[in-house]
């Protein structure tokens, strides 16, 4: 078959990169993908205009962040060799460089081998902790199903999460990984989702910053009947810069995807959605859609949507569809004549754009539900 | 299919600057075209390849002789040109074409024009239809303005080595307000083994003004490659508006790697009607720059890749001014193990408030051994326009086949009236004898005996 020629991966070095000595615990475990990670050099990012990188003290973590739910500490597990074998293993994510530094410098994440009913709440406070380096896995056992919310919190400096959920056949799992930290200088997280048959997944991301973020979700639909559903929601303001990333790879028969994101823009923020469908020979039958919708508020803000599907498969269903635009001047106009000032009535349609997110949140999770309404109010 | 014949000119294989140099004397050109090339050059030596498309590593540059003159001066009149390579030109119907429907057409075999006509009605309008090299020296002040502008050399690598040693194609000038009645055609047949086909084509359209012009392109197949990496330039003038209609159908071991620019003054529009269904591997992407207010762009376009073959094609707008408007029909088809990839991209300036953008493209994958991507890029830099893109890519509805093959169909014609249900609205729009090809042309790979 042929070769398609993609754009090579651009780098830059640092003088001052992280240290055998700067890992927290479990030195020894960790030696060689030590190792690995000083193999490279950083990336470049053009969109997201990323060329530099200076170095966060990574600290053991300060509080506690597992609210809800019966996992171990991703630390207290590497002893258990499979266990270990499991978190430790390598992926690309955002990029291979950010991914091998979080499953090599974590200071925080879970571990949880699943049956049955769970729910895992999670909340990282970047006030406390600057740094937050997180590497988690939760591997699903037949049957079970997980509700996982994450949220982080506050300034901080530095974000950078690796993730890997293996789903076993008919386990269900659904995440919402909600970001209030406008002010963090770098968010970086990556997921890797492995699902056998008939496992099901539904992303949830709720984005309001940081300065520069970068989000990958990988999800690789292995089992005859697996479902991928990724759903998103951001609001840029002020110079922020996002690039969001959501592939699903269908290699099962009948397998299912949708990529869906909604985002809104103001001042001089930039986003960048890529959906990537690849549709492998073996997914007879697959069906997968991606759509990215951007609502524009300002003259200077700036959305690309870059969707891509490659299909190997003739028996498949592949979409996508993308559309920018600004606020619907109609509806502005028509709850103004109802009473409301601009900005009211703007807040009430970008809060009609949040709300099917909004309402999938578990109502004991509801004062998320008001914070997330805060948040859209301080951005307009 | 078609013959060999004697060759007078040929370069020595490879590229140096004194290759260049040679080239340009032959062609006895003024100096600064001779700068432009030998700066071309220079230009190509120091450019990497593109990091995207297709696969070009196996491409020899240094084997593909560059410029061969065929042994014919550029003749007036069709029964001047020497038979061989007029027998070549009968075989695609051109004269007959030329008598019944268009206004002018102009020949190209390898890289010189051998034939050149145009109705004289046509120049009483002022109208300019020159082969390139001879409008360089003909209408030297008004080519210098704007050759090479829109896709400067060092724009990429292949816009370098074409701007190093293009040779032959069409240069057209329609003055103001004039509407040329009927189509002008060139047609490009590459006949040599091992060649390279580097023509460029210069069209200016004055303000006011209308033109429809339709290119063809094919080749014989040699166990060599051969490499195509043509330059089309189009000026389209204050409220005037060019068609540009092309089929490419180069021979199976063609490189294809093709540059199409337009630029649109104010309430201007460019209409691209592009098939690609030749050559071993394409990249080509029309693209249209709309500068002035209220500019406009239309593409109906089709990438049809069988065994063989790897097509990367697609379009480019670029709105930088307000009101501007864009809509694009893509389709591809892949049979057989082709692969056709589209890549798309529509950028909105943070000036082209009020614009409109609307893309879509589908693919069509007729079997299990083919593959067919899409990657439209989509840049918006304001809160004052409306962007919209949708893309498909399915099989063949077998719900449809049974239902023809019900009808009394065989299984071939089912897929083949299918396919041609497809692509359709790309059919319309070519010129009668196209159109026919076109359908020949899927019967054949569909097996099919209706059409």
């Amino acid at each position: 078959m042929f070769a398609r020629v993609e754009p090579k991966r651009e780098n830059f070095k640092i003088s001052d990169d992280y240290k055998l000595e700067d890992i927290i615990e479990n030195k020894e475990s960790l030696k060689e993908l030590f190792f690995e990670y000083s193999q490279y050099d950083f990336p470049k990012w053009k969109r997201l205009e990323f060329s530099d990188f200076k170095k966060m003290p990574v600290k053991k973590y300060i509080g506690n962040f597992v609210k809800e739910g019966n996992v171990s500490l991703s630390r207290d597990v590497l002893n258990v060799r499979k266990y270990r074998e499991f978190l430790l293993e390598k992926f690309n994510g955002v990029d291979p460089k950010f991914t091998l530094m979080a499953l090599t410098f974590f200071n925080s994440g879970i571990f949880g081998d699943i049956d049955g009913n769970s729910k895992i709440t999670l909340q990282y406070d970047m006030d406390k902790n600057k740094s937050i380096v997180e590497n988690s896995g939760l591997i699903l056992q037949p049957d079970s199903f997980v509700i996982l919310i994450r949220e982080y919190r506050s300034a901080g400096k530095f974000l950078n999460s690796a993730s890997k959920l293996s789903l076993r056949r008919d386990s269900k799992l659904k995440i919402f990984n909600i970001f209030f930290n406008s002010r963090t200088d770098l968010v970086i997280s990556s997921n890797l989702y492995n699902l056998e048959e008939n496992a099901q997944i539904e992303i949830y991301d709720v984005i309001f910053g940081g300065q520069k973020t970068a989000i990958n979700h990988d999800a690789n639909l292995n089992g005859e009947n697996s479902k991928a559903t990724f759903k998103s929601v951001y609001f840029g303001r002020g110079k922020e810069r996002l690039d969001l990333r959501y592939a699903i790879n269908h290699f099962g028969e009948k397998t299912y995807g949708r990529i869906e994101s909604n985002g809104v823009l103001n001042d001089e923020s930039y986003s960048v959605v890529r959906g990537n469908i690849d549709i492998k020979k073996t997914a007879y039958n697959a069906d997968s859609e991606e759509k990215s919708t951007v609502t524009n508020l300002s003259p200077k803000a700036r959305a690309d949507s870059i969707p891509s599907l490659f299909v190997d498969n003739s028996n498949v269903v592949a979409k996508h569809g993308a559309s920018v635009g600004n606020i619907d001047e109609n509806k502005l106009y028509y709850l103004m004549s109802r009473g409301l000032d601009e900005r009211s009535a703007i807040k009430l349609i970008i809060s009609g754009i949040f709300e099917p997110f909004i309402d999938e949140i578990p109502p004991d999770n509801s004062e998320l539900k008001g914070e997330i309404e805060d948040a859209i109010s301080i951005r307009i | 299919m078609t013959k060999n014949f004697n060759v007078i000119l040929k370069t020595e294989p490879g590229l140096s600057r004194k290759i260049i140099e040679e080239i340009s004397q032959a062609k006895d050109e003024p100096s600064w075209m001779k700068e432009l090339r030998v700066k071309s050059l220079e230009y190509f030596m120091n450019r990497p390849n593109p990091t995207f498309g297709v696969d070009i590593s196996l491409l020899d540059l240094n084997s593909i002789v560059n410029y061969v003159r065929p042994g014919a001066q550029n003749e007036r009149s069709w029964e001047d040109v020497p038979e061989d390579i007029r027998e070549n030109f009968e075989k695609l119907g051109i004269p007959e074409a030329e008598r019944k429907a268009l206004s002018g057409v102009g020949a190209q075999y390898d890289s010189e024009v051998v034939y050149h006509n145009m109705k004289e009605s046509l120049s009483k309008l002022g109208v300019v239809f020159l082969e390139m090299g001879m409008a360089v020296k003909t209408y030297p002040d008004l080519v210098k303005k704007y050759f090479m502008k829109l896709i400067p050399p060092n724009d990429h690598k292949f816009a370098a080595l074409h701007g190093a040693v293009w040779s032959g194609g069409t240069f057209i000038y329609v003055p103001p307000n004039v509407k040329v009645p009927m189509p002008i055609q060139s047609y490009y047949l590459m006949g040599s083994p091992g060649m390279g086909q580097f023509e460029h084509t210069l069209i200016v359209v004055d303000k006011g003004a209308k033109l429809e012009f339709i290119e063809g392109c094919s080749g014989q197949n040699y166990s060599v490659s051969n490499m195509h990496a043509g330059a089309v330039e189009i000026y389209v003038g204050e409220g005037s508006t060019v068609k540009f209609s092309t089929i490419e159908n180069w021979a199976k071991n063609t490189y294809n790697l093709n540059t199409k620019r337009a630029s649109v003054d104010k309430d201007g529009t460019i209409i691209w009607i592009s098939g690609t269904m030749g050559s071993a591997k394409t990249m080509l992407y029309p693209s249209s720059i709309l500068k002035g207010k209220g500019a406009r762009t239309e593409y109906t376009t089709i990438t049809y890749a069988g065994p063989g073959q790897h097509l990367d094609t697609g379009t480019k707008v670029f709105h930088f001014a307000p009101y501007t408007s864009s809509k694009v029909d893509s389709r591809s088809i892949s049979f057989g193990g082709g692969y056709a990839f589209y890549r798309g991209l529509v950028r909105v300036s943070e000036s082209a408030v009020h614009s409109k953008s609307s893309v879509d493209c589908s693919a069509l994958m007729v079997d299990d051994i083919s593959k067919s991507d899409t990657l439209p890029i989509i840049e918006v830099m304001n809160n004052e326009s409306e962007i919209g893109h949708e893309a498909y890519v399915g099989k063949i509805n077998e719900d449809q086949i049974y239902y023809l093959m019900s009808r009394g169909l065989s299984e071939e014609d089912a897929r083949a009236l299918i396919v041609r249900g497809f692509l359709e609205p790309f059919i319309k729009q070519l010129p009668f004898e196209y159109a026919v090809e076109f359908n020949r042309l899927i019967d054949m790979h569909f097996n099919s005996k209706i059409g």
